[in-house]
């Protein structure tokens, strides 16, 4: 989250500003892509891409907080992720092997950014096993950062309802994971 | 509990041991992994194809035409293409644009001299620790530039501990120490940053420019934009600063530069592009990123 500065780099990113557009860009796309890793994760990469190319056609019709940018940025992910899908099974893609994924670290990156960054990728593949629409609460929750409510307004449902499959999936989770270490 | 363990906010002991799990797993779902600056500089030439500022010229550059046509489309192919996006955007640009795309890129997170992006920095999310605020705003601006000048290999390369103490101390958390310095260089050179964008100073920006090229160091974007836009194109700076410079050699040489992104203040060296990687550290401080000591 930017916080307190969050309007000014906006209405700067508005006026075209690159170094503004670069700090939104820079504090969302991390969550951005991790989220598409779960609900889109062959064309991550390719959405996020399209996902900003929109939001930049949108920032000046945009209007709101940082939660409401968020919100919308994340509305704009889903759709996209919905039209990749779409895209894809009519046209299957070739998968890319695991390690040439684009979150493989950059070559000067040190071991501990390489340790974090495939623990990310399994925790990302783990909730991408869920169901379809508990990964998508929970990825929308604990990546995007959004609230109950918020995240309810993006797929269409009641925040009762988020609640109860955000719920589901942290069983599911937990048995799975219990599942995992038991064997 | 469960919307707790949603949110973030409770810690792995504190919760029923089948559980423990899965909030490590959410932690590291949440965590970011880093990202290569090349998609950066895709995102950056997505934003400028579509996103002209309002009081540009309406002919789009060289620069802005390279960057975003083909930038875009190795944004939208990166992957595709096999490998890191990183590989394919390198690969896909144009050679001059590619070289401008990591001049713009390392120049993003440094101070914008013509004062606007200063602004926003400084009312914003700084203006608790703004340079304002601090009497010895010199001597913290004299250390800021000792800093910077480190900037390029570790931060701080050129600091005692004590100074950079006192930095540290002023910035409120050695982690703030750019993004501080940043507000104290903007402050500094706020006064004349309001005629900078005009587009007047053109042989002092020229001045910048070349400095910049000659260490090999990336130009203030500022200064990049407005020669790219005066010069018609990124590959024309060269040619167009040398005539300017040529008729404006006599009375200028003495002449404080009017513009701040002229001063060495304003380009300070910034993190070469390779080095951008780890932003998501910390997501409610946009500062640049800044090397891991």
């Amino acid at each position: 989250m930017i916080g307190a500065g969050f309007g000014g780099y906006l209405a700067d990113a508005r006026d075209g500003d690159e170094y503004a557009f670069a700090v939104l860009w820079r504090d969302l796309n991390p969550a951005l892509l991790r989220y598409l890793r779960v609900v889109a994760p062959a064309t991550a990469e390719d959405t996020a891409a399209d996902v900003w190319l929109e939001v930049c056609r949108g920032l000046d019709r945009f209007r709101g907080d940082e939660a409401g940018f968020r919100s919308w940025v994340f509305t704009v992910a889903r759709m996209r992720a919905i039209d990749a899908a779409r895209q894809a099974a009519r046209r299957p893609v070739r998968p890319l092997p695991p390690d040439q994924l684009p979150d493989r670290p950059a070559a000067d990156d040190p071991a501990g950014a390489a340790v974090e960054a495939q623990a990310t990728r399994e925790a990302l593949a783990l909730i991408a096993a869920l169901p379809p629409d508990q990964a998508e609460v929970v990825a929308l929750r604990v990546i995007a950062g959004l609230d109950a409510a918020q995240v309810g307004e993006i797929v269409g449902k009641r925040p009762g309802t988020v609640r109860v499959l955000a719920h589901r999936g942290l069983r599911r989770l937990a048995q799975h994971l219990a599942e995992r270490t038991g064997v | 509990m469960a919307e707790r363990i949603l949110d973030g906010t409770v810690h792995e002991d504190d919760v029923p041991p089948g559980y423990r799990d899965v909030v490590r797993v959410l932690a590291s779902a949440a965590a970011s992994p880093s990202l290569v600056p090349p998609v950066e500089a895709a995102a950056l030439a997505t934003f400028r194809s579509v996103h002209r500022p309002v009081d540009a010229p309406r002919r789009r550059s060289v620069l802005s035409k390279l960057l975003g046509a083909k930038a875009v489309a190795a944004a939208v192919l990166g992957t595709a293409a096999v490998g890191t996006a990183a590989a394919a955007a390198t690969g896909t640009l144009p050679d001059a644009a590619q070289a401008k795309a990591h001049h713009i890129v390392a120049a993003v997170p440094d101070a914008k001299p013509d004062g606007h992006g200063a602004a926003a920095v400084t009312s914003g999310t700084r203006s608790g620790t703004g340079a304002s605020d601090h009497p010895a705003l010199a001597g913290v601006a004299g250390l800021c530039q000792a800093y910077g000048s480190g900037n390029g290999a570790e931060n701080g390369n050129r600091l005692d501990a004590t100074a950079f103490g006192r930095l540290a101390a002023a910035a409120g958390g050695a982690g703030k120490i750019a993004a501080y310095c940043r507000t104290v260089e903007a402050s500094a050179s706020h006064p004349a940053g309001s005629t900078a964008g005009d587009g007047k100073d053109l042989p002092g920006a020229c001045r910048s420019w070349q400095a910049a090229d000659k260490d090999g160091r990336a130009p203030a974007a500022a200064v990049l934009a407005r020669l790219t836009t005066a010069a018609g194109g990124a590959d024309a700076i060269q040619p167009y600063c040398a005539a300017v410079l040529n008729e404006d050699n006599g009375p200028s040489a003495d002449r404080p530069s009017a513009a701040p992104s002229a001063s060495p203040r304003g380009n300070a060296p910034t993190a070469p592009p390779g080095e951008g990687n780890d932003q998501g550290d910390s997501p409610s401080h946009p500062a640049p990123p800044t090397p891991r000591g």
